[in-house]
C-alpha cells in the first residue's frame, strides 16, 4: 500500500496474471491452432468432396499402428506433466528422468512414422512425383502400364544404347511415342556415331531434327519416370549416351526369364481391340480390398514381382497421398522441433527455477498431442 | 482471488491437490480415460462397426471422441482448468475459426461435384467396387 502524502501514489497493476513466457507460448499456440485448423479444415472438405476415396487397405494404412502412435503420444504427454510437477516440487532428477522418458516416447513416435512412410513408398505411394497412382482404369492408365512394361523390357534385355536425351520433365504418352518413333525412323539415316553436340540441345529441340541417328531401334520411352528406383533423381534428369541395362543383381538369364514369363504376356494382354482394363488393374492391385479386416488374397502383381512396379489404380489415391503426407509431415516436423527443445533443456538442472520452462515446453508438447488426437481419427478412421 | 499466487514456499513433498495444479491421481485418471477413449475409437475399425453403424453417425461419434480427448488434455494437462478468464480469449476464437472455415469451404469444395459437366463426370474417379464389377467378383 502506498504511503500517505500529497500525491496519490502510483500503483502499478500487473498486466496479466501470468508470466510473460506463458503469454508468449499461448500466443504462439494460437497461431499454431490457426495453422493446423487451416490444414485440417481443408482436408475435411477435400475428403468429403472427393468422388472417391481409398480405403485404408488400398493405401497400406494400418489403423493399429495409428492407435499405437496415439498411445505413445498420450504417454509422453503424461510424462511431461510429471516432469513439470517434479520440477515444481524441486526434484531435479525426477524431472530429468520424466523429461528423458518424454523424449524417448517422442522418438518412438517418429520411428513408427518412418516405418509407416516406408510402407507407403514401398508400394509406390508418394506425396507427389512420380505418377504411380491413377484414378480410373482407363486408356491413360493402360498407356502408363504399357510404358512401364516397355521400359522394363528394355532394361531386362540389356545393352541398349540410347542416344537421344530424355528432356527433363517431358512425359511421352503412347501416341507421342509411336508418332515420333516413325518420324525418327523415316527422317534420319542410320549412323553409328552419336552426335556429341548434345550440349547445345535444349528443350525446344525436336528429337530427330538434329540429324542424330541410331542403329538400334529404341522406343522413345520416358525412362526417368518409374517409381521406386532412385527416388531422389527422378524427373529433371537429362540422359546423354545412356546405356540401359538390367540392374547389377539381375543376370541376363534372369532378365530374359522375366521378359518371357511376366513382361511379354502382360504386354500381349494390353494389346488388341478389346482389352479388359479393369481386370488388368484389379490383377495389378491384388485381391479383396475391403476394410483392413480382410487381408486374404492380398498379393497383387506388384507384390508378387517387386521389380515390376507397375502403376496402380487407386481412386482418390493422389488426393489422399497429398493430404496424408502434408498433414502427418507437418505434424512430424512439430514433433521433431519438440524433441530438439527437449534435448536443449535436458542437460540443465531442472529445479524449481526451471519449472516455468518445463511448463511452457509442456504446453507445446500437449498441443502437438492434441493435433495428433484430431489427426488420428480423421486420417486413419474416416 | 489473489491468494492464487503460486505459493512455492509451502512444502512440496505431498501429493495433495494444490490450488493451481492437479494431483498425481488426477493426472493418472485422465491418462486412463484417454486410453479408454483411444480404445473406443479403435473399436470403430472392427467389422461389426462397419456393418451396423451408418457412416455419418460413425464420423460424428469419432469426432466427439476426439473432441473429448482434446478437451481432457487441454483442461488438465495444460492446466487450463486452473487458469483465469484469458483462456476463453484463446480457445473460443479458435473454435470459431475451425467451424467457420469448414462451413465456408463446403459449398465451393465439398459440393463441387454438383456442378460437374458430363465430360468432367466421365473423367472423375469412381469407387473401386462400383466401377469395376470384374474386380468386385475377384476376391470379395
Amino acid at each position: 500500500m502506498g504511503h500517505h502524502g500529497d500525491l496519490a501514489p502510483l500503483d502499478y497493476q500487473p498486466a496479466l496474471p501470468l508470466s510473460r513466457g506463458k503469454v508468449a507460448m499461448w500466443l504462439f499456440l494460437s497461431t499454431e491452432v490457426m495453422f493446423f485448423t487451416g490444414l485440417i479444415g481443408s482436408y475435411i472438405v477435400l475428403r468429403f468432396g472427393a468422388p472417391a476415396w481409398p480405403t485404408p487397405h488400398d493405401v497400406h494404412l494400418s489403423e493399429p499402428i495409428g492407435v499405437l502412435n496415439t498411445f505413445v503420444l498420450i504417454c509422453s504427454s503424461v510424462t511431461i506433466v510429471f516432469a513439470f510437477e517434479a520440477a515444481r516440487k524441486n526434484q531435479p532428477w525426477m524431472a530429468k528422468l520424466f523429461l528423458f522418458l518424454t523424449f524417448l516416447l517422442g522418438s518412438v513416435f517418429l520411428g513408427v512414422k518412418t516405418y509407416e512412410y516406408g510402407q507407403k513408398f514401398q508400394h509406390g505411394i508418394y506425396p507427389q512425383n512420380p505418377p504411380s497412382m491413377y484414378e480410373r482404369a482407363d486408356a491413360t492408365y493402360l498407356g502408363a502400364v504399357r510404358n512401364r512394361l516397355n521400359v522394363l523390357k528394355l532394361e531386362m534385355a540389356g545393352g541398349v544404347q540410347v542416344d537421344e536425351p530424355s528432356y527433363g520433365d517431358a512425359t511421352w504418352n503412347l501416341l507421342d511415342f509411336s508418332a515420333r518413333h516413325e518420324r525418327l525412323q523415316a527422317a534420319t539415316p542410320a549412323t553409328s556415331v552419336p552426335d556429341d553436340d548434345a550440349d547445345e540441345a535444349d528443350d525446344n529441340d525436336e528429337p530427330g531434327e538434329e540429324g542424330k541417328g541410331s542403329d538400334v531401334e529404341v522406343p522413345f520411352v520416358n525412362i526417368a519416370r518409374s517409381w521406386g528406383d532412385d527416388f531422389w533423381t527422378l524427373s529433371g534428369r537429362v540422359f546423354r549416351d545412356l546405356t540401359v541395362g538390367p540392374p547389377e543383381d539381375v543376370s541376363p538369364e534372369e532378365g530374359q526369364r522375366r521378359i518371357d514369363e511376366v513382361i511379354q504376356p502382360l504386354l500381349a494382354r494390353t494389346e488388341g481391340p478389346n482389352v479388359d482394363i479393369p481386370a488388368i488393374a484389379a490383377e495389378i492391385r491384388g485381391g479383396s480390398h475391403g476394410s483392413s479386416g480382410d487381408h486374404a488374397e492380398e498379393k497383387g502383381l506388384n507384390d508378387e514381382h517387386p521389380w515390376l512396379r507397375l502403376p496402380i489404380v487407386i481412386p482418390g489415391g493422389v488426393m489422399w497421398a497429398n493430404t496424408y503426407f502434408l498433414l502427418t509431415g507437418f505434424h512430424a516436423i512439430h514433433v521433431l522441433v519438440g524433441l530438439i527443445a527437449f534435448l536443449i533443456i535436458l542437460p540443465r538442472r531442472l529445479d524449481r527455477r526451471r519449472a516455468p520452462v518445463l511448463e511452457n515446453l509442456g504446453l507445446y508438447w500437449h498441443f502437438v498431442d492434441i493435433v495428433w488426437i484430431f489427426l488420428f481419427p480423421l486420417l486413419y478412421l474416416f | 482471488m489473489t491468494e492464487h499466487e503460486h505459493t512455492h514456499d509451502e512444502h512440496a513433498e505431498g501429493e495433495h491437490a494444490h490450488e493451481s495444479h492437479g494431483s498425481t491421481k488426477l493426472y493418472l485418471s485422465v491418462f486412463a480415460a484417454l486410453c479408454v477413449l483411444t480404445g473406443v475409437s479403435f473399436m470403430t475399425t472392427a467389422p461389426w462397426w462397419h456393418a451396423n453403424v451408418p457412416p455419418m453417425a460413425g464420423w460424428l461419434f469419432m469426432l466427439a471422441v476426439a473432441v473429448a480427448k482434446a478437451v481432457l488434455v487441454a483442461l488438465v494437462f495444460m492446466h487450463l482448468t486452473w487458469e483465469r478468464s484469458w483462456k476463453y480469449v484463446v480457445t473460443i476464437p479458435a473454435v470459431f475459426l475451425a467451424t467457420g472455415l469448414v462451413l465456408g469451404l463446403i459449398p465451393d469444395i465439398m459440393l463441387r461435384q454438383e456442378s460437374y459437366s458430363e465430360e468432367r463426370q466421365r473423367a472423375a474417379a469412381a469407387p473401386w467396387q462400383v466401377e469395376n464389377p470384374a474386380a468386385h467378383g475377384h476376391g470379395e
